[in-house]
């Protein structure tokens, strides 16, 4: 390969391919590229949070949930089935587990990962005439996290998982295989709806196996 | 002395402040002005009086806030006077903390800020922020407030339990 056209041949060839060809694809162009995109790597994460414009008032708010999160807005929390679970940080192992609200002691500690169930309960207290929110949230500030929700999906349409994290049929292994597929896992092997083995590097060569042109070790074993 | 990344430092805060007993959006929006505020070298006094009266932080938040909503409806800067020279510091640390481009100017008891909500923060963070043994101790002494004990029927059903790896 010469240049960018041919680089660009390439890709408009998997165009007509599956979707994993396509992004099997564009990680092999980019490792080409190296003086090029190396440096992005500085820009992928986001030390200061997502940029987001206020609403004018609580109106505006009330039509950001009824466009984006009527989802959310048509569960019933007060159903055991829709709030039987709990996010928590384990004392022992400072990671994130799940507890049944009905079962478990540690609901009050329960991490604010009940995002459906507080944009629900955030559109019900609304007031019916329009006010700044600013002035609401001095009288609600609960309701805080929920706005702040809100107006990032507004701008962010990847920013949310939508679904309720607190029902019972909420199954954590979908969330997990998605974070794991961003850190290079491959081969997923799903012990429960809890947790899954993974393989990460294999194929990747030990230190005295290295060698400037060994690049390309991953692609055989991708499989 | 301790020495904290950015990161872990703005993640204990909103453990701590949870812990404090501030709601989530306050507890996380704390926890930027926090790592922020020690990144600048601000004093630890006015963030342990805080952490010790969490209304305050409810009160800096939510004056934050009203600053943004006018900032951004009315397209000019603005200004808040604080009496308090501690509160008026982690007002100063909260507004640099955030994620737009803020200017800020102090006079007196007066804060004014011209904020471009629209333009990305361009402020650089140190690699390593060094904070005193005692704000490290009060922080996690809070953020340990937010953990749940291990129980048995947690130990029973947690991811793995009762499963053991053959091969």
């Amino acid at each position: 390969m010469q240049s960018l056209d041919d680089t660009e041949a390439i890709w408009q060839a998997g165009q007509g391919q599956s979707l994993a060809l396509q992004e099997l694809l564009a990680a092999l162009l980019i490792e080409m590229f190296a003086d090029r995109v190396n440096g992005l790597a500085d820009c992928m994460g986001d030390p200061f949070g997502p940029l987001v414009a206020p609403f004018s008032g609580t109106d505006d708010l009330r039509a950001a949930i009824r466009r984006d999160w009527a989802w959310a807005c048509a569960q019933d929390y007060e159903t055991p089935d829709q709030c039987r679970r709990f996010w928590y940080v384990s004392a022992a192992k400072l990671e994130p587990r799940l507890g049944d609200r009905f079962a478990d002691a540690g609901a009050d500690l329960e991490t604010p990962l009940d995002i459906a169930r507080r944009v629900g309960a955030l559109h019900a207290d609304l007031p019916a005439t329009d006010q700044p929110v600013s002035e609401f949230l001095a009288a609600h500030p609960d309701h805080a996290y929920a706005v702040a929700r809100v107006a990032t999906l507004a701008h962010y349409p990847y920013s949310e998982i939508r679904d309720n994290l607190i029902a019972a049929t909420c199954r954590p292994i979908d969330m997990l295989r998605c974070k794991l597929s961003f850190f290079g896992a491959t081969k997923f092997d799903p012990k429960s709806d809890l947790w899954t083995r993974i393989t990460l590097a294999q194929g990747a060569p030990l230190a005295d196996e290295l060698t400037q042109d060994g690049d390309d070790w991953w692609l055989p074993v991708l499989g | 002395m301790m020495d904290w990344s950015w990161t872990e430092l703005q993640a204990l805060g909103v453990k701590a402040a949870t812990g404090a007993g501030v709601p989530p959006a306050q507890a996380l929006a704390f926890g930027a002005m926090l790592a922020r505020h020690l990144a600048d070298g601000g004093s630890e006094q006015p963030v342990s009086a805080a952490l010790a009266a969490p209304e305050t932080i409810l009160t800096l938040a939510h004056r934050v806030e009203a600053m943004i909503e006018t900032a951004s409806i009315k397209q000019r800067a603005v200004s808040v006077s604080e009496p308090d020279a501690g509160h008026r510091a982690l007002l100063i640390s909260w507004l640099s903390g955030l994620p737009c481009q803020v200017d800020i100017s102090a006079s007196g008891n007066e804060i004014t800020a011209r904020l471009a909500l629209a333009a990305p923060s361009t402020r650089s963070r140190p690699v390593r922020i060094t904070l005193s043994t005692a704000m490290g101790r009060q922080l996690h002494d809070l953020a340990a407030r937010t953990y749940v004990p291990d129980s048995a029927a947690s130990r029973a059903s947690g991811a793995g339990a009762g499963l053991m790896e053959m091969d």
